[in-house]
């Protein structure tokens, strides 16, 4: 075992610069997986400390196990409670959701942590400042229409006040509230200031809807800010964002109070863990079984939760690359090490050394190999987060965390790529015959011929995928299978493609390249191809970060294409609050800028569908909800005339139908989507229940189904949810029908066009938003005590585009940094590759240099050389990016979130186009070394050295 | 066993060896007959092709054979295990290769260690021998640093270093220029005389050929003759008795 070691060791020394740059490569994979891991440990220490301070002054909280919405805490556990006598307070609180809008004195924030909100995210700067951003659903820090009510009489707050007072127990339903620190500043609340909340179940003929509350606190209570928050699935104290009085909620929500939760304060003396071991029997046996919370259980819940879960795949998936990087690069140096060294193998084998043992000798380097690049990549990824947390402390408030699981997955990347890398060179060693030892030289003259079974294998393979993804397409069930199999596959048949498309290469591009560059064409044949497998593994090594890079782009922008509001969409919106007349409105169809004949008054409302038709009980989506957005439009304006507002591609049905029926009653156009998932036919009907009149069912005929894409986030960004976050789809029917049937007195918005391309934007919006506001103050039933109109606000169809396109880029961009940070590693690959290249015909360069080939030529013949591997690189990377994205697209139409719109293929070549220079750049660098010291050398040196290879 | 009873080193029996070429296979032994007794120094000489390597690679496991016997002490090869038989080339025999074939990242002294299991022995045993090469000042150099006639004495080290029942040389002085191949012969004589080495060389030159014992002529894959050269000090000698045999044999 020693002599293996050492012989291991010896191999590495031979080649000192390939041992520095396959570590290099390995550490910076390893700094990779450290970067990414240590966001979940960091968000881990984050849910620790939130779970820590969640509770208050409570030590306990007893909630349902269920954890539905409708499951509650049944009265009798509550009486029980109380009656311990080593409970010192139980206190029940209910929760719900109500639709608010608040009323701030102070701006709307957009701040950094600071001691105050240390248990706060900071908001992306870019939050505040976008004209979205005060929108409802725009972005996770979004101000949505609803908050969370946690309904309380206990005598003192859960958490210490910030400001103010808590709530009075008058006996009455007094009308204040207290609200939680964070939530308060999002909302530029603070003391004295107001929140309107809509009523549950009022109706207008009656009493008001609306009942305003008087912030009188601030509540210090810790929270989760934006992404972290996502998808919590435990109910806390410090979950409620207002905090009211029971009484006053009963009256708001229209019910009778229910527990939700209690909050348990025990005497000093007790014990909580007998506490909670002598008390468990009892919850589970009352009519709905509940349990207890601590702080630890409330860390394990958030540790289960999306936003962690979320995390925790990114440093999985960023692990995936760097031991594929890894295992590259590595297997490469082995693959170079085994091929110089055949003889020295042969003679091992003849004197001293098994098989096995020399199949350990390879496995100890590529281990060694691993190890010293684990170990630099832990150091140097220990300091760039330090460093990082020292320059950005915001971005890293909870220091540069290197826990066990960044460190586990460090080794499983390195450690696990070195020891795979070490098979297929081992192999070859371990096939190596100890009579070859006595053989002459080894003739290396010839190259690899291509093989036609592994093309046609490779092709196979690939062919895979889209069959999978388009022929038998996954469902939920499958996907876990089908997804891996149809990518593995994939993977396989380019790896076995790689040597044809290498000679391929050689073949078309190798002359064209060699007379770009001056050099004979004879210096450049057959080069890569001269050690084809060895080229191939370089070239893969690339095509792993440009083929995700690639596929991600694809993949995103072409999803992105189907959100992105189409050209059926008019060029502008008004949201209105509370609404105009249609009268006002054709006032504004008279401003400079907007086309008279296309600027229509709106009536929107978002009613539930009486039956689940999209089954969105089963797989919600953002074509299955149990909700549409409807839109009341004069028909013949928008649909038919010489300018109609909406020039739609139809689907099913026709125009003129369509319009005649939606004069004469309930009939409706529907996106195609739609009648997918629902499967209904034109003609068909479906029932809508008014939100305020829920008893008064209505039901729509289809009159037409047209594609309507970008309808999303043309209705998310413009008040047209006012309900909640998703709808099924956006269905346009009559004014006066959606007017009457979801009592709509005014028009909720203005949908217009301009009236030339030439229009300034914001000079128009700006025009509008002043005669809307100048119309409102003229309505004799304006009152000063409430403004006649909450807001007025112009949002362009293209601002909308541009939004949406600039923020998808940013993300997709964000996402890509993983691939093009494993391409960076994959090129000090090529180095090693290149320099072995070159030193293997040290004697072939010295007889050239004799002969009179120029230190140029040669030069230029090598930088050529990483050119053509870098090209092999981007043939593979855009062939399997392509695919892999489209195939992605194609299953995510049926399991994703995100899915059922069937977008076209978009294939963003200029994004592509720059991956490719930046692999054709790292190609060409990587060569520049070997260039230089090949150029530099003296042609006697070189037959020199040559000759002497053992 | 010979006739005292102690095992004989090296005995071949009825080798044969076909090589397949395609259409025209090359038959490279045929029935090749070899006894070769303890201490004993033996040439195997034979023009290209008439299977003298081949015999050479078959006696040292390298190579398999069609039919027939290979016995080094006793132990039939043919009856090893590819794992057992590597353990059994370790540890009986010594082979000296033509390029010397030292591993060039090791030093002098790691590549005498090779064949050998670490311990006190081995260190003690690779001191003897760097002694007696004459190559104490120089074991701590690689390859690289090293004459062609120190790497074959590095090499002849590393063949002895398991105190081998034989050692196989493959054209030890092909690489060599005349004086130091003079020397390394010397050296091969002298460890037979002193350390009663039982060493087979394969050569074509005569005066390698002059220091052995008995000279075995290999034609065609076969035995021709053989003769002793013992009391034979001159290569001339060697030389004309040897192509006396190949025309005897063309006649």
């Amino acid at each position: 075992m020693r002599k293996v070691v050492n012989l291991a060791i010896g191999f590495l020394r031979e080649h000192p610069v390939r041992f520095v740059l396959t570590t290099v490569a390995t550490a910076a994979a390893t700094c990779l997986v450290l970067w990414v891991a240590s966001s979940y440990e960091a968000l881990l220490t984050t849910y620790d400390e939130y779970a820590n301070l969640a509770l208050g002054r409570y030590e306990l909280a007893i909630a349902p196990i269920s954890m539905k919405a409708e499951d509650h805490v049944p009265p009798e556990c509550l009486e029980d409670l109380r009656k311990a006598p080593s409970i010192v307070a139980a206190d029940p609180m209910w929760a719900q959701r109500g639709d608010i809008r608040t009323h701030g004195s102070l701006p709307v924030e957009s701040r950094r942590s600071d001691a105050d909100s240390r248990y706060e995210l900071p908001r992306r700067e870019d939050a505040s400042q976008s004209k979205f951003a005060g929108g409802p659903g725009s972005g996770p820090d979004a101000l949505m229409p609803d908050a969370l009510f946690l309904a309380t009489d206990a005598p003192a707050p859960p958490f210490d006040l910030d400001e103010g007072r808590w709530l009075t127990a008058d006996g009455e339903a007094s009308r204040e509230a207290v609200v939680r620190a964070d939530v308060a500043r999002r909302r530029g609340l603070a003391v004295g200031d107001e929140i309107i909340v809509e009523r549950e179940g009022a109706n207008d003929d009656d009493e008001d809807d609306d009942v305003s509350l008087r912030v009188v606190g601030i509540l210090g209570a810790p929270s989760l800010a934006g992404q972290q928050a996502a998808g919590i699935p435990i109910l806390a104290p410090s979950s409620g964002e207002f905090f009211i009085a029971t009484a006053l909620a009963e009256e708001l929500f229209g019910a009778s109070a229910e527990i939700s939760l209690i909050g348990v304060s025990v005497a000093p003396d007790v014990d909580i863990t007998k506490f909670r071991f002598g008390w468990a029997p009892q919850l589970n046996q009352y009519s709905t079984p509940v349990q207890f919370q601590e702080a630890y259980e409330i860390e394990e819940a958030l540790d289960q939760a999306a936003a962690a879960q979320n995390v925790r795949l990114q440093s999985y998936a960023s692990t995936g690359v760097a031991l594929v990087v890894s295992l590259l690069v590595i297997f490469c140096t082995l693959s170079m090490g085994v091929t110089e060294r055949v003889r020295q193998y042969a003679v091992l084998r003849a004197i001293a050394l098994t098989r096995s043992e020399i199949g350990l000798l390879i496995a100890i380097e590529g281990t060694v190999l691993a190890v010293v690049g684990l170990a630099g990549g832990v150091i140097a990824g220990w300091a760039l987060l330090y460093a990082s947390a020292a320059a950005r402390p915001d971005l890293l408030y909870h220091g540069a965390p290197i826990g066990a699981t960044s460190l586990w997955l460090a080794v499983v990347a390195t450690l696990g790529g070195g020891l795979l890398a070490s098979i297929v060179p081992a192999w070859r060693a371990t096939r190596v015959r100890p009579i070859d030892a006595m053989a002459p030289r080894p003739d290396e003259s010839g190259g690899d011929r291509v093989r036609w079974s592994l093309v046609l294998a490779g092709l196979a393979l690939i062919a895979v995928n889209p069959l999978l993804a388009f022929v038998f397409p996954p469902n939920e069930q499958t996907l876990h299978i089908v997804m891996p199999a149809g990518y593995l596959c994939m993977s396989i048949g380019f790896v076995l493609m790689a040597p044809a498309v290498v000679a391929a290469v050689d073949h078309w591009c190798g002359p064209l390249l060699a007379r770009l560059v001056a050099v004979d064409p004879r210096l450049l044949s057959s080069q890569i191809t001269m050690h084809v497998w060895r080229t191939a593994g370089t070239a893969i090594a690339m095509a792993v970060g440009m083929g995700l890079f690639i596929a991600i782009h694809v993949w995103g922008f072409t999803m992105l294409q189907a959100f992105i509001p189409g050209e059926w969409i008019p060029d502008a919106i008004v949201t209105l609050g509370p609404g105009l007349s249609p009268e006002d409105v054709e006032q504004i169809a008279d401003l400079p800028g907007v086309d008279s004949e296309r600027c229509l008054p709106m009536v929107a409302e978002q009613p539930r569908l009486l039956h689940d038709l999209t089954g969105s009980a089963d797989r919600p989506s953002v074509t299955r909800q149990d909700n549409v957005i409807i839109v009341g439009l004069d028909p013949d304006r928008a649909l038919g005339g010489s300018h109609p507002l909406f020039q739609f591609e139809w689907v099913a049905g026709d125009l003129q139908s369509a319009i005649e029926q939606m004069r004469h009653g309930r009939a409706c156009i529907v996106p195609d989507h739609f009648l997918d998932e629902t499967g209904l036919r034109l003609g068909d009907t479906f029932s809508l229940v008014p939100p305020e009149d829920a008893e008064n069912v209505v039901e729509y005929t289809i009159a037409g189904a047209v594609r309507m894409t970008g309808w999303h986030w043309q209705t998310k960004l413009t008040g047209l949810r006012p309900r909640t976050h998703r709808a099924a789809a956006l269905v346009i029917a009559s004014y006066g029908v959606v007017a009457r049937d979801f009592d709509r007195d005014a028009a909720t918005h203005i949908w217009f066009s301009y009236d030339s391309p030439q229009v300034d934007a914001d000079t128009v919006a700006s025009t509008v938003e002043t005669t809307v506001q100048r119309l409102s103050a003229q309505r004799p039933e304006s009152d000063a005590a409430e403004p006649a109109v909450q807001e007025a606000r112009v949002i362009s169809a293209q601002g909308i585009r541009e939004h949406i396109q600039g923020v998808a880029r940013r993300w997709i961009w964000m996402i890509s940094q993983v691939p093009i940070i494993a391409l960076l590693i994959a090129s000090l690959g090529v180095v090693n590759v290149l320099l072995a290249s070159v030193r293997s015909r040290r004697w072939e360069f010295g007889v050239l240099r004799a002969v009179g080939v120029t230190r140029s030529e040669l030069a230029r013949a090598i930088l050529a050389e990483g050119l053509l591997v870098a090209a092999v690189a981007c043939l593979l990377s855009l062939g399997f990016g392509v695919i892999a994205g489209w195939c992605g697209c194609g299953m995510a139409q049926y399991v994703s979130f995100f899915g059922g719109l069937h977008p076209p293929l978009i294939i963003p070549w200029s994004a592509i186009g720059l991956g490719m220079t930046l692999v054709i750049l790292l190609g060409v660098v990587s060569a520049v070394w070997p260039a230089y010291q090949i150029s530099r050398a003296q042609p006697l040196a070189l037959l020199q050295e040559g000759l002497g290879e053992f | 066993m010979n006739e005292s009873g102690s095992v004989v080193p090296l005995v071949v029996e009825d080798l044969w060896k076909t090589f397949p070429r395609g259409d025209s296979p090359v038959t490279a032994l045929r029935g090749v007959n070899l006894r070769v007794e303890h201490g004993e120094f033996i040439a195997i000489m034979g023009a290209s092709g008439s299977g003298k390597s081949t015999l050479l690679h078959a006696v040292a496991g390298l190579t398999n054979v069609d039919s027939g016997r290979v016995l080094i002490d006793g132990q039939d090869l043919s009856e090893l295990s590819d794992a057992r038989l590597t353990r059994f080339r370790r540890e009986k025999l010594g082979i000296v290769f033509q390029s010397f074939n030292l591993i060039p990242s090791l030093t002098a002294e790691d590549n005498i260690r090779l064949p050998g299991t670490s311990g006190a022995e081995l260190d003690k045993h690779v001191d003897q021998l760097l002694e007696r090469l004459g190559m104490q000042a120089r074991r701590r150099h690689k390859p690289g640093a090293l004459s062609g006639g120190e790497q074959q004495r590095i090499a002849i080290a590393r063949a002895l270093v398991c105190d081998p029942a034989i050692l196989l040389a493959d054209e030890p002085t092909g690489s060599l220029d005349s004086v130091t191949g003079q020397e390394i012969c010397e050296l091969l004589r002298q460890l037979c005389d002193e350390q009663q080495r039982t060493i087979v060389v394969v050569t074509h030159e005569p005066h390698v050929a002059m220091w052995a014992d008995r000279v075995v002529v290999l034609r065609d894959g076969e035995n021709l003759a053989e003769f002793d050269t013992r009391h034979i000090n001159d290569p001339q000698e060697v030389a004309s008795r040897y192509q006396s045999l190949l025309r005897v044999e063309a006649s």
